[in-house]
């Protein structure tokens, strides 16, 4: 097949596509720019990690420098060795709280709240574990929501899915067509979701634990 | 006004509905036509004869969106005036480009259009478009349905052309992907 009959083909494609594109306003640039170009958020964590991974080697080098210079400038002994150990392990702790506070100033998160769109909704969190502090920021026409979880007991073992569905008019969850995304932990997540077309259709934000239940519902919004 | 009532003045030979048209898709159908014919002066002909041809075809049709309708004649106005004025030549305009960028879905010797029915390979794209997430369709739906430029594209979005590219790039290739998933030999 010519590319001119490739073209005459996608001129015959749904009117619906057609109008939407014209019509379908986009949220705000930026907020497509960092859907687009997601690969930021990774690359944030990667520079954040390897920044990490720096201060750690870094400081691990300084701590061996001053032990050595400690050692030598002071007699030698086994518990002076002893105790360089235990200096490197607290600059270990100490990076880590480095890496926290870089992670934490993308969790813009507020306690005991959970944001959706535009609105911020009080939300009574489950003490008995799950996430404890979350904002959810859907943003508007793109079907594309970002999760920003502060605290949740949640790991690689035991994670939770955060799933959003599609509820029909009548009141139906419609489980068919939820993208779901793996919380492990601390973090940003975002997914991409699929909305019933029509009127009155909403979406819905469920957590659950991998063997779906219970599912915890945190807010709704119209798509 | 809304398209419901545009549509109802054409039903009743109002002439205000061709205005309203004009006032409420104008826009984007000047867009069209300017890109496909490469020319402000032929663009304008292209839509009075475009309009012309809306007033004629409402009634009897009733189109779902009208805007997509009258897009949708405009767009085939451009072609048949630009492939007069060409006789047989590629005009040069975007309509060119947006052609030669699909060369990368397709193969210039498939006899892909002879051994399936184009209603069939229709049906396939509008699957892909609609498991396309909501700003890759509207991205490529601009470029190749409405010959759109790479820079008007970008200003739309608020993003660089360079990423414009890319995102279209991609598209393509999974537009190519998936219709080889389907069984179809580009």
């Amino acid at each position: 097949m010519k590319s001119e009959e490739l073209f005459k083909l996608i001129d015959q494609i749904d009117r619906r596509f057609v109008e939407e594109a014209w019509e379908g306003d986009i949220d705000s640039g930026k907020a497509v720019e960092i859907i687009l170009e997601r690969r930021p958020i990774h690359a944030i964590k990667f520079a954040a990690a390897v920044a990490a991974c720096i201060l750690v080697f870094g400081a691990g080098i300084f701590t061996i420098a001053n032990v050595r210079t400690n050692i030598m400038s002071q007699s030698g002994s086994a518990g002076e060795s002893i105790s360089a150990d235990g200096s490197m392990s607290e600059s270990s702790s100490e990076s880590s709280s480095i890496n926290e506070s870089v992670h934490s100033s993308n969790v813009s998160g507020s306690n005991e709240n959970v944001k959706i769109g535009k609105e911020t909704l009080n939300y009574e969190f489950d003490r008995r574990g799950t996430i404890t502090s979350c904002i959810v920021e859907k943003k508007d026409n793109l079907n594309y929501a970002v999760i920003y979880v502060d605290e949740t007991d949640a790991s690689e073992e035991s994670p939770i899915l955060a799933k959003i569905y599609n509820v029909t008019t009548d009141g139906d969850i419609d489980k068919s067509i939820s993208e779901k995304v793996c919380i492990t932990g601390r973090g940003i997540y975002e997914f991409h979701y699929t909305t019933l077309r029509g009127a009155g259709s909403r979406c819905v934000l469920c957590l659950e634990r991998e063997d779906e239940s219970p599912a915890r519902i945190l807010g709704t919004w119209e798509p | 006004m809304e398209d419901d009532e545009i549509i109802r003045l054409f039903f009743e030979r109002d002439e205000t509905a061709l205005s309203e048209t004009e006032r409420k898709h104008g826009k984007r159908c000047r867009i069209i036509a300017e890109n496909i014919l490469n020319n402000r002066e032929d663009a304008a002909d292209c839509l009075n004869d475009a309009y012309f041809k809306v007033w004629n075809l409402i009634p009897p049709e009733r189109p779902e969106f009208l805007g997509a309708f009258v897009s949708s004649i405009v767009k085939y106005t451009a072609i048949d005036m630009l492939k007069a004025k060409c006789a047989g030549k590629r005009g040069g305009g975007e309509m060119t480009r947006t052609i030669e960028e699909l060369g990368d879905v397709v193969s210039d010797n498939s006899d892909i259009e002879r051994t399936y029915e184009n209603k069939e390979i229709i049906e396939k794209i509008n699957d892909f478009l609609e498991g396309l997430p909501f700003e890759n369709r509207k991205m490529f739906v601009l470029r190749y349905w409405y010959c759109c430029e790479i820079p008007e594209i970008a200003d739309r979005f608020g993003i660089r052309k360079n990423t414009v590219s890319v995102m279209l790039n991609r598209t393509r290739n999974r537009l190519r992907k998936y219709l080889e998933k389907e069984g179809f030999e580009l």
